[in-house]
C-alpha cells in the first residue's frame, strides 16, 4: 500500500520540481498579460483547454474502465483518478478566462455583436452570462463524476472490484452518457465559437475523442515511465501492456476517422461557409500543422501500434504515448490559433509559456495524487 | 508387438477429464522434450498455446500484406476508373481527387486483411481436411464436448509406442488410445 521512502522522495523532488517550473512560467505569462492582455487570454485558452482535455480524456476511460472491467484497466486505474480528480483546480484555474472573453470570442464583444446579424441571432446562447453560466455547470458535474466514479465504500484500495458490485457500473453508464453531452456542448462553446459563423455537427465528437486519446496516451506514458524507474510501483505485465496499446491503437483510428469525416464532408460539398475554417488552417504555413498531425497523429502511431512486440515493451509504448500525448498540443494550436490569424501561420511565445504554467502546477497535482494513492499491486489480478 | 504395426501408428492419444488436468500433461510433455504435440479441448484454454509452444504464427505478416495489398489496389482501381477509363468532371473538381478515393481504399484495405487473416489461418492450420487419423478413435468425439486430449504424434524423434504411451499412462489421463494411421 505505501511507497518506499526512494520513491517518495523522488515523487516529492518531482513535485517541488513542478511546482516551481509552474510557477515560474506562471509569472511570466502574469508579465504577458500586463504587457498584452489579448494575447495572455487566448494563450491561456490553449493553456487551460490542453490540460483541462487530459483530465477530461482521463474521467472519460476511468467510467469506460468501472464499466466494463478488464485487466488493461487495473493497471493504469490509479493514474486515470489522478488525471480525473484535477478537474476542480482546472475549474479555477480557468477564471482568468473570465475577463478575457472579449479578447477571445467575438460574440462577447457588443459591438461586434451589433453589426452582426447572425451573431444577434445566436446571442441567447452566445453570451458572456450563459456561457460562464455553462462553464461552472461542466466543471461542477465533472468534478462530481471524477470524485464519485472513484469514491470506494467496500473494499481497500488495492483490491479489484469486478464490475458494480458497489453498484458503480450503473452511475458509469449514465455518467459516460453525460460526459458525451456535456463535452460536446463544452467543444461548441469553448472551441466552435472561436468562429461563431462556421459549424460542423462532428465537430463535438472530434474534438471530445481528441482528448480522450489525449488524455488515455498521458496516463499509458506516465504508467510505463513510473513502473519502470521508480522502485514500489507495479511493473505492468505485458499482457496489460498489450491491451493498453491496442486501446490506444484504436483511440487513434477513431480520432483520425472523425477528424477526417470532417474534412471530406465540408471538402465534398464545399461550400463557402464551411470551408472557411479549412482555408483558415491549410494555407499560409498552417498547412504544416495540418501534415504533422496527418503523419504523428495518425499514420506513424498507426503503424508501430500494429507491433506485437512494440506494444508489449513499456520503453516503446510509452514513447509512442508521449509523441501522441505532444501532437494533441500541436492539433490544439491548430484548431485556436487560426481563428486569430487566418491563413497566416503565427505562434506567440505565450502559447507555448500558457501550457507550460498549468501544466507544472497540473502535473504536481497528478504526481500528488499519485503518491497519496498509489498505484500498487492489485489482488486477485493474474500476472 | 510387431515392427509393421507400429510403423502404421499415427500418435498417442491421452483423455483427460479437465483442462487444468491437460494444461499441466501438456507442460510435462515439453519439458520431456516432445516437439510433435497436439492438444484438442472444447473451448479455448488460457495458456494452452504457450505451453505447446506455439507462440509465433504467419498470421501477422498475412494480415499486413493483405492490408497493403487492398490498400494499394483499392486506391489505383480508383484512380484508373477515375482518370482513365471513365473521366467525369464533378463540380470542377481535379479527376485525381485523393480525399474521395480514401474510405474506399480504407474499406478495401480492411477487406483483403481481413480474407487474408481468414484464409491464411485455415491454409496455416492444413484446413480443410477431409481425413485425420486422430477420428479413428470413436471416444475423440467428445473433444467438442467435455473431454480434453493430448495427441503425441509418431514422427516426433523421441516417439517410441511402448516408452510414450507408458509417459502418457503416467499422467493419470482416463485413457490411453493408440492411433492407426
Amino acid at each position: 500500500m505505501s511507497l518506499p521512502e526512494s520513491t517518495r522522495t523522488r515523487l516529492n523532488q518531482m513535485i517541488a520540481m513542478a511546482v516551481t517550473t509552474g510557477l515560474a512560467a506562471g509569472v511570466i505569462c502574469l508579465i504577458g498579460w500586463i504587457a498584452d492582455g489579448t494575447q495572455f487570454h487566448r494563450s491561456y485558452l490553449i493553456g487551460i483547454l490542453f490540460w483541462t482535455g487530459l483530465s477530461l480524456g482521463a474521467l472519460g476511460v476511468l467510467m469506460l474502465h468501472y464499466l466494463v472491467d478488464g485487466n488493461w484497466g487495473h493497471a493504469v486505474v490509479r493514474y486515470l483518478e489522478a488525471s480525473a480528480r484535477l478537474l476542480p483546480p482546472l475549474g479555477l484555474l480557468a477564471l482568468p478566462l473570465g475577463f478575457g472573453l472579449q479578447e477571445i470570442y467575438v460574440w462577447a464583444d457588443p459591438v461586434r455583436v451589433l453589426g452582426d446579424p447572425l451573431l444577434q441571432h445566436k446571442l441567447p446562447y452566445l453570451n458572456p452570462g450563459s456561457f460562464v453560466l455553462r462553464y461552472a455547470a461542466y466543471f461542477v458535474i465533472w468534478s462530481t463524476l471524477a470524485f464519485a466514479v472513484g469514491y470506494r465504500r467496500g473494499p481497500g484500495l488495492n483490491q479489484v472490484d469486478p464490475g458494480g458490485k458497489e453498484g458503480r457500473g450503473a452511475l458509469c453508464a449514465i455518467g459516460l452518457v453525460v460526459f458525451v453531452v456535456t463535452g460536446t456542448f463544452a467543444a461548441i462553446d469553448w472551441l466552435m465559437s472561436l468562429e461563431p459563423h462556421w459549424f460542423s455537427t462532428i465537430y463535438g465528437c472530434m474534438i471530445l475523442m481528441g482528448m480522450v486519446l489525449a488524455g488515455f496516451a498521458f496516463v499509458v506514458a506516465a504508467a510505463c515511465r513510473m513502473s519502470r524507474h521508480l522502485e514500489g510501483i507495479p511493473v505492468i505485465p505485458a499482457a496489460a501492456l498489450n491491451d493498453l496499446g491496442s486501446l490506444l491503437f484504436a483511440f487513434v483510428m477513431i480520432w483520425a476517422y472523425l477528424t477526417f469525416s470532417q474534412f471530406l464532408l465540408i471538402w465534398s460539398a464545399n461550400i463557402v461557409e464551411e470551408t472557411t475554417w479549412y482555408f483558415a488552417r491549410l494555407d499560409g504555413g498552417w498547412q504544416t500543422f495540418g501534415i504533422l498531425l496527418a503523419v504523428f497523429h495518425f499514420a506513424v502511431p498507426f503503424v508501430l501500434l500494429l507491433s506485437r512486440e512494440l506494444k508489449r515493451s513499456a520503453r516503446r509504448l510509452g514513447s509512442v504515448a508521449s509523441v501522441l500525448v505532444t501532437m494533441h498540443l500541436v492539433e490544439l494550436i491548430w484548431l485556436v490559433v487560426p481563428a486569430f490569424h487566418a491563413g497566416h501561420l503565427r505562434i506567440h511565445w505565450l502559447d507555448l509559456m500558457a501550457p507550460l504554467a498549468v501544466g507544472g502546477l497540473w502535473f504536481a497535482g497528478f504526481l500528488w495524487q499519485l503518491s497519496s494513492r498509489p498505484p500498487t499491486k492489485l489482488e486477485g489480478v493474474p500476472a | 508387438m510387431p515392427m509393421t504395426e507400429a510403423a502404421r501408428i499415427h500418435g498417442v492419444l491421452a483423455e483427460f477429464d479437465s483442462p487444468e488436468a491437460l494444461l499441466q500433461a501438456t507442460r510435462k510433455a515439453a519439458s520431456a522434450g516432445f516437439t510433435e504435440v497436439e492438444a484438442y479441448t472444447p473451448y479455448p484454454v488460457h495458456g494452452l498455446a504457450d505451453s505447446l509452444g506455439f507462440t509465433r504464427t504467419g498470421i501477422p505478416a498475412l494480415v499486413f500484406t493483405g492490408g497493403l495489398i487492398g490498400c494499394i489496389s483499392g486506391y489505383l482501381l480508383q484512380y484508373w476508373v477515375s482518370v482513365h477509363a471513365y473521366p467525369i468532371n464533378v463540380g470542377g473538381r481535379p479527376l485525381h481527387s485523393w480525399p474521395s478515393f480514401i474510405p474506399v481504399t480504407f474499406e478495401t484495405t480492411v477487406l483483403c486483411a481481413a480474407l487474408f487473416a481468414v484464409l491464411g489461418m485455415l491454409g496455416l492450420n492444413g484446413l480443410p481436411m477431409p481425413y485425420h487419423p486422430v477420428f479413428n478413435i470413436p471416444q475423440f468425439e467428445r473433444a467438442s464436448q467435455d473431454r480434453f486430449f493430448l495427441y503425441i504424434l509418431s514422427r516426433d524423434e523421441k516417439f517410441d509406442l511402448r516408452e510414450t504411451r507408458r509417459f502418457l499412462e503416467n499422467l493419470k489421463p482416463r485413457e490411453v488410445f493408440d492411433v492407426p494411421e
